[in-house]
């Protein structure tokens, strides 16, 4: 589904990333563990298209999306990729239910089948009561189950998670890596980017970044 | 996306009334030049109009003047069914320089003056030293004429027969400050007459030309006076126009840092978005509307706290209370068009910074 062969990113002569290559399969749940400024954010907004890298591929089904222009990168977003912040980032002036919509309408979807699908997936998360609710009312962990309602909108083949429990209380971590486990069930591969050792647990593969350098463990 | 521009905006009202504020004290200003210019130019016509299209004055630029059957030609002909000559000289009246208007009786009737006291003179006061002051004169600062009392014309004792009711004009301007005194003299400088319903301007320059040349009179209506009017009325609202624009401007700046400001500040929203598959037109869309929007509101906001004072100004002033929808909907078209125009360069920056800026910001 996608491969990474030889790729490098530095910032300001600093290597970031050296010479990761990795393969990752359709149904993966990835944990991604590393210390802070290891370079697993990096790898991640890399994976994601929102960073170039210096050197190196990044194959999508075949095709090496690293060589994209920003519209096809663009395109390529909207069809294939579901994105959940760790700081529970949703739009402070849009209900949870018009976040959950932004993809489905940059997909060009109409307003109401995005709102309709909108309802089906924060139900599915258990956010159908706060559905309508103004994000600052609800609680972190509803936050965070919308955020995923969201990154799941466009029905994409890949989610990036970058520390999705990094600001939640331990119950709460749980109910979204459970969320994130059923998601990945429907065959859709999960990347989690954390520091948190305790999330190993919901992946079927863990790899681990240092120095820049990615290491899948046996 | 108009939802979500809309929806942003309303959860901002006080920097958004405080951004429009500038555009609403602009597009104010533009609006009351234009209402109050359009009133005070209805006002004057109408004004105007109550001397009739007929009434003609003809200036006369040959000192021989004319021969002394000239006036009862043009009404044997059909020409005009009044006539009156008229000279203007400024004379010193009690040390101040006054301004005497002789004239014939017929005078008055063409001019439609009102008196406030006495009587207008007659064809049997042409031989007495008689006169009509203005208001004006007849309360100066250092005392007040009476009827039957005697004013001093270059030296000559003249009685005062009528005083004429304040604010009085014609189409040669305002007699508070002028006296009317019956014309004496050979040769007229001019006259004030009216046409016969079926002759034009032409058909008087037509009789006029059988006397004099071309370049030696010169004619001038009711609708030479509109015209000019109109010019100075144009003139000074189109200054005035030019300046609230240029501060419609200088507040579109202000809406430009606003927005420049407001867009730096939500560059997490842009990452956000274009995270969730928003284009660089996504972004560049919504902060146009947005701009456009707040322009409007200025627009709205300009528009009433305008018809608001314009009303008041112009029951207190008598003035007609005048609006051209049409007017209105362009200077609203101006306003988000310049609105758009001072969200171009912040939208440009937001729309075009990465995701992963917009991320970290």
């Amino acid at each position: 589904m996608m491969r990474l062969i030889g790729v490098y990113k530095s910032f300001g002569g600093k290597d970031v990333l050296k010479d990761v290559s990795a393969r990752v399969d359709p149904g993966d749940f990835i944990i991604v563990r590393g210390k802070s400024g290891s370079g697993k954010s990096t790898f991640l907004k890399i994976l994601g298209g929102f960073l170039k890298a210096d050197h190196g591929k990044i194959l999508w089904k075949g095709e090496d999306i690293a060589g994209y222009k920003e519209r096809e990168r663009i395109v390529w977003r909207r069809e294939n990729l579901g994105f959940v912040f760790q700081d529970l980032q949703l739009i402070p002036y849009l209900s949870a239910k018009e976040n959950v919509c932004l993809p489905m309408v940059y997909q060009g979807m109409k307003q109401k089948d995005a709102q309709n699908r909108a309802e089906r997936l924060l139900n599915m998360v258990g956010c159908g009561k706060v559905m309508n609710q103004d994000p600052k009312k609800l609680s972190g962990g509803e936050a965070q189950r919308a955020a995923i309602a969201r990154a799941l909108g466009n029905m994409p083949g890949l989610i990036l998670c970058d520390e999705p429990t990094g600001s939640l209380d331990t119950q709460n971590a749980k109910t979204v890596m459970k969320l994130l486990k059923t998601v990945n069930r429907y065959r859709k591969t999960v990347i989690v980017v954390t520091h948190d050792s305790s999330l190993e647990q919901y992946g079927n593969r863990v790899w681990d970044i240092a120095e820049g350098r990615l290491k899948e463990r046996c | 996306m108009l939802r979500e521009a809309l929806r942003y905006l309303l959860r901002h009202k006080i920097t958004v009334f405080l951004t429009s504020l500038g555009i609403a004290v602009s597009i104010s200003c533009i609006l009351s030049v234009r209402f109050l210019s359009a009133s005070v130019q209805t006002a004057l016509e109408e004004k105007l109009d109550e001397f009739g299209m007929k009434t003609v004055t003809v200036d006369l630029f040959r000192k021989d003047g004319l021969p002394a059957s000239f006036e009862e030609d043009l009404v044997r002909k059909g020409i005009v069914t009044m006539i009156s000559s008229r000279t203007v000289k400024v004379s010193q009246i009690d040390g101040e320089m006054t301004a005497v208007y002789y004239a014939e009786p017929s005078f008055f009737d063409l001019t439609s003056l009102s008196l406030a006291r006495g009587r207008f003179f007659t064809g049997a006061d042409l031989d007495r030293k008689v006169c009509v002051i203005g208001s004006g004169i007849a309360e100066n600062k250092k005392n007040v004429i009476r009827l039957g009392e005697e004013i001093r014309i270059e030296n000559t004792a003249y009685e005062v027969i009528g005083i004429l009711a304040e604010d009085s004009y014609d189409l040669n301007g305002v007699y508070d400050e002028a006296v009317i005194v019956p014309f004496e003299g050979r040769y007229p400088e001019g006259y004030v007459l009216m046409l016969s319903k079926e002759e034009t301007e032409k058909s008087l320059a037509d009789a006029l030309g059988e006397y004099l040349d071309e370049k030696e009179f010169a004619i001038h209506t009711n609708a030479d006076f509109q015209s000019s009017m109109r010019t100075v009325t144009d003139l000074v609202a189109g200054v005035l126009e030019w300046i609230a624009r240029i501060s419609l401007f200088v507040s579109a700046f202000g809406l430009m840092s606003v927005v420049y400001i407001t867009g730096a500040a939500r560059k997490k929203e842009w990452g956000i978005r274009k995270s969730a598959g928003a284009g660089k037109r996504d972004i560049l869309v919504q902060l146009l509307m947005e701009s456009g929007m707040i322009a409007a509101a200025g627009f709205l906001e300009g528009t009433i706290l305008s018809y608001g004072w314009i009303t008041v100004l112009s029951s207190l002033l008598g003035l007609p209370l005048f609006a051209d929808w049409k007017e209105l909907w362009e200077i609203g078209g101006m306003t988000v068009f310049f609105g758009i125009l001072a969200g171009i360069v912040p939208a440009w920056r937001a729309a075009n910074a990465t995701v992963a800026e917009c991320l970290e910001a």
